[in-house]
């Protein structure tokens, strides 16, 4: 979308009287929530390593 | 390494100073707690001047890549709430302005979270303006959500759910945000050249700065910001900040990495995570995305608080948000540079805390401390005395100054050694400006020091204090408002005062520098809060001003006088007639 099209843009006043209808094209997208913090609260000694070990799924 | 090699032998040798100087009266328990506050804090600065030093090191190569036409759908958001839609929609009309003349063709949609009817109303009058202005019904676009769920990253991640999957990549800017078409054209080419970059940060310089303390902020961030973002650049590498505005996402990354849950518990720690931006960077990078931050990228602008109560607001804010990390330390898969990361802001408002509980250990270390025992043996003919180490606190106090100017007179030298103090009116009126400004911020660090310590004190203690809506555009303050605000402050630095003069008098020349600034910090807060003439702090935007500006300011204006023209104002929709000036 990011081309050359200054000249081809028409300039468009025109917009519902609506403001419902002032938003953007709908094209859904999935967004999965992240694990970030362990179901249980209790301490788990794995913890302690994953400092020490980056990226790994400990 | 270097810079951590450097930052662990200023601490421990500011600790050796100390701990040596605190033995010579017997060991007691203030010692050890001093012995350990230095470590921290110490090498804290250190840390702070090492990313200096380390961005002072030209680039190795040029990171540019020529703007090309692109194949990539690209939307700019700008999320609002409760912001004044004048200034707003006129920075966006100027943005469209920029984009257009940079032969770009790019969508801009106006997030809004704004709850009150007469708000909305507003917000609806200056949407209207912005495309009479623009022409552009066809691209600018305006939702206002009814469910305002996880504030601004709940607002931008309400908009990747329901229409992300119409563009490839998302540029996130905030309400104050100015970026020029330029400068998204070659963010859009970083992106388009590395199909692994997940989010490319600019540095936004400050503008529009006009109170003493604003333009001092202002040029402090022109100035020493790029060597310093230049310095994160290089130990950051591919784990890099997300500071939540100007910058560009690579919209399936970030939708397959960052759906921010709520955090159990109430807030200040649980909830809705605050500081999204960090956690987002850090999970972009846990799903093998690059995220990079680029300070060499022009025409990324933003404004600053123009006194340092809005700044005290906004920190409070980014406390509570940046304490709420420590609940994420431990979060699987991140990269350690991403924790490490979390630990950095969690320390910036810690350090305030451990900077008072220091000089209050140093005040009861002296108070408390037993007699000097000049006869400790039992057969002792002539009295032994405990050495002076008057000499070695001195150099120690000197050295946590260097650490805190060393990095910024470096930075001055270089510039006037490459020519780039011209941009800052020359090299003699750089070096009054950063002097200025360092004495500036030394007066007013106790106050802050202050300021961040309560707002440590307020999240642990388990105060919500929410997620206001900035406050822009606020300026000057009475002494009388000032004093409403820091009176406590005050009191404070007078009880501090009184009691050293009462129990330890001989520290009194050492706490002065820290007692008296509070103690004026109606006055610093108010006098500061003025504002001065563009010859105090001159920074490059104002010599020229960047088109993309110069459009803003012209379209504001006119926008401006438009609303006060009773005759215009009856050619325009009603709302337009609510807009506030």
């Amino acid at each position: 979308m990011t081309e050359t099209l200054h000249q081809a843009r028409t300039e468009t006043v025109l917009i519902p009287e609506d403001p419902r209808f002032w938003g953007p094209p709908e094209a859904p997208l999935d967004m999965p929530r992240q694990e970030l913090e362990r179901r249980s609260g209790r301490f788990e000694f794995a913890q302690l390593f994953r400092p020490f070990l980056p990226g790994q799924h400990i | 390494m270097l810079a951590i090699g450097f930052a662990t032998t200023a601490a421990i040798g500011a600790s050796v100073l100390i701990t040596d100087a605190g033995l010579q009266d017997g060991f007691q328990v203030w010692d050890a707690i001093r012995t350990v506050l230095i470590l921290l804090t110490t090498g804290w600065l250190a840390w702070g001047a090492a990313l200096a030093l380390t961005g002072l090191r030209p680039r190795r190569r040029s990171t540019t890549i020529a703007a090309v036409n692109s194949d990539a759908a690209t939307v700019v958001l700008v999320p609002i709430c409760n912001e004044d839609p004048v200034a707003t929609f006129a920075r966006i009309a100027a943005m469209d302005r920029s984009i257009r003349d940079a032969a770009l063709k790019l969508d801009i949609v106006i997030l809004s979270d704004t709850r009150s009817a007469e708000g909305q109303a507003a917000e609806h009058a200056a949407y209207r303006l912005l495309i009479a202005e623009t022409g552009g019904a066809d691209h600018i676009y305006y939702r206002n959500r009814s469910d305002n769920r996880g504030r601004k990253a709940g607002n931008v991640e309400d908009f990747i759910r329901r229409s992300g999957g119409a563009y490839d990549y998302a540029v996130t800017l905030d309400a104050d945000s100015l970026m020029s078409g330029e400068a998204l054209a070659a963010m859009i080419a970083r992106m388009d050249a590395d199909p692994k970059l997940g989010l490319l940060q600019t540095l936004p310089r400050i503008i529009g700065a006009r109170s003493f303390f604003g333009r001092a902020m202002q040029f402090a961030a022109a100035f020493h910001g790029p060597v310093f973002t230049r310095g994160l650049e290089r130990m950051q590498g591919a784990t890099g900040p997300y500071w939540g505005h100007n910058a560009i996402i690579r919209v399936n990354a970030f939708a397959q990495s960052c759906g921010l849950p709520e955090l159990s518990g109430k807030p200040p720690l649980g909830g809705h995570i605050l500081s999204h931006d960090y956690v987002e960077a850090a999970l972009l990078a846990r799903g093998g995305w690059r995220v990079l931050v680029d300070s060499g990228i022009g025409g990324s602008y933003e404004e600053g608080p123009e006194n340092i109560l809005s700044y005290a607001k906004r920190d409070r804010r980014w406390c509570q948000g940046n304490l709420q990390h420590m609940r994420l330390l431990f979060a699987p898969g991140l990269a350690g540079w991403s924790r490490f990361v979390f630990v950095q802001g969690i320390f910036a408002y810690l350090v305030s805390v451990l900077w008072g509980v220091f000089l209050i250990s140093t005040v009861a270390g002296t108070v408390l401390a037993p007699e000097p025992d000049y006869f400790p043996n039992t057969y002792q003919l002539f009295p032994v005395f405990p050495s002076d180490r008057s000499r070695e606190i001195t150099a120690l106090v000197l050295g946590i100054i260097g650490l805190l100017i060393m990095p910024k007179f470096a930075i001055l030298t270089k510039s006037a050694i490459t020519g780039r103090t011209r941009e800052f009116g020359g090299s003699a009126r750089a070096l009054a400006s950063v002097a200025v400004e360092i004495l500036l911020t030394s007066a007013l660090a106790p106050v802050m020091l202050m300021f961040q310590s309560r707002a440590v004190v307020q999240v642990l203690s388990g105060q919500d204090g929410g997620w206001p809506a900035n406050a822009r555009g606020e300026g000057a303050l009475t002494f009388a408002e000032a004093a409403r605000a820091s009176g406590w402050i005050v009191t404070t630095g007078l009880i501090v005062l009184g009691l050293t003069w009462q129990f330890a008098s001989d520290l009194l020349p050492w706490l002065l520098p820290v007692a008296l600034p509070m103690i004026a910090a109606p006055l610093l807060i108010s006098w500061s809060s003025q504002p001065v003439g563009a010859r105090h702090f001159s920074v490059p935007e104002e010599t020229t001003a960047p088109p993309v500006l110069a459009s803003f300011r012209e379209i504001h204006g006119r926008w401006l006088a438009t609303s006060h023209d009773s005759a215009a104002a009856e050619a325009l929709p009603n709302e337009a007639l609510h807009v506030p000036a």
